[in-house]
């Protein structure tokens, strides 16, 4: 019954209705934004990813399958949004991380470290040094729950390749993990 | 399996992302050996951390916020413009056009005799036009008196009139 909804949903938003394809959206617009939030851990970025994907949604509209879940058809938008975002940011994100690294090292003891971050700051921490692709391979397999099959067809590469980025992220996440817990085991110590 | 090859396999085992029969041996492992095994508990439980900060993290749409970003993807782009000739296929359009210009040129160009003939062709169907009047009218002159008769033929050339 959902299904057949969407589908009449979708045949009006491809007709120019601009309320059927805000209807359609509706129930995954928190989605959208906060797979995007949750992957660049910025709410300016997270709206800019999430406009995108929602341009991509509709200029793609034609593609979509029916028969196929428009949930995961736009999610998977999304990731890629995101993911190409994340390639275009990279250098000026490397830039901007090695100053809050070398600022965040240099001015804060590892107490005010440790008690003054907020959790995003702390997963900022241990997302740090991954790869656009190492970074998008673990939010969607890890935080989103996405097989791993899903995760190859959304970022267009092979399973094998999605196993290996996945391995990198993780050994990456832990050791950045093990850091935060030194600081703050530093921090207890005092 | 080697303590060493366990710990290098654990980032996906954490995740359940080994093959079924990788995970076997590795499980089969973790059970025999305990520091093994609480490396596995410790990695496995310090990425659930992680996961669950992220998932904590959250940010919302302001109303006006999401009414403009689905007008901005609606006012992108138009489904009516390409109904007839879809953008993806104008340049396929325009090279098709192009290369019935070149040949046409071409042909004309190693052929010019197609020109003539075009002209020949004209001037026959001039004369056919004529052939199609119902009548025919011939002039004698005599070159010595100067008298002149005319007579007018029918299609069959047969005398219709004579006028002295």
């Amino acid at each position: 019954m959902w299904m057949r909804d969407e589908a009449g949903l979708v045949d009006k938003a491809l007709k120019g209705d601009e309320s059927a394809f805000e209807i359609l959206l509706h129930p995954y617009r928190k989605g959208i934004l906060n797979m995007a939030y949750q992957i660049t851990l910025n709410a300016e970025d997270a709206k800019d990813i999430s406009q995108e994907a929602v341009v991509r949604a509709y200029k793609y509209m034609k593609k979509f399958k029916k028969t196929k879940s428009f949930k995961n058809w736009i999610y998977k938008i999304t990731a890629n949004a995101a993911y190409d975002f994340l390639r275009k940011q990279r250098s000026d994100r490397n830039l901007i991380a090695e100053k809050e690294r070398i600022g965040l090292e240099s001015k804060s003891s590892p107490e005010e470290f440790y008690q003054n971050r907020e959790t995003k700051e702390k997963i900022e921490f241990c997302l740090r040094y991954l790869t656009p692709k190492e970074r998008a391979v673990y939010m969607l397999r890890d935080v989103r729950e996405f097989s791993i099959k899903e995760t190859s067809q959304t970022l267009n590469i092979s399973s094998q390749s999605v196993r290996t980025h996945l391995s990198r992220a993780r050994k990456k996440i832990r050791s950045q993990f093990e850091r935060l817990n030194q600081k703050k085991g530093g921090a207890d110590g005092m | 399996m080697e303590c060493k090859k366990t710990l290098r396999l654990l980032p996906l085992l954490v995740g359940e992302d080994l093959p079924e029969k990788k995970a076997s041996r590795v499980k089969s492992h973790l059970n025999e050996c305990p520091s093994c095994m609480k490396e596995y508990e410790h990695y496995r439980d310090l990425l659930e951390e992680t996961k669950q900060w992220i998932r904590s993290e959250t940010t919302e749409w302001k109303a006006k916020e999401w009414a403009d970003c689905v007008k901005k993807a609606v006012n992108s782009h138009s489904f009516k413009n390409k109904v007839f000739i879809p953008l993806s296929f104008k340049p396929a359009w325009a090279a098709s056009v192009i290369l019935v210009i070149v040949i046409a040129l071409s042909v004309f160009i190693t052929n010019p005799s197609l020109i003539k003939e075009g002209s020949q062709a004209s001037q026959s169907a001039a004369l056919q036009g004529e052939e199609s009047q119902k009548t025919v009218e011939l002039t004698l002159v005599s070159q010595e008196t100067g008298h002149k008769i005319k007579w007018i033929l029918n299609k069959e050339f047969n005398l219709e009139e004579e006028i002295k």
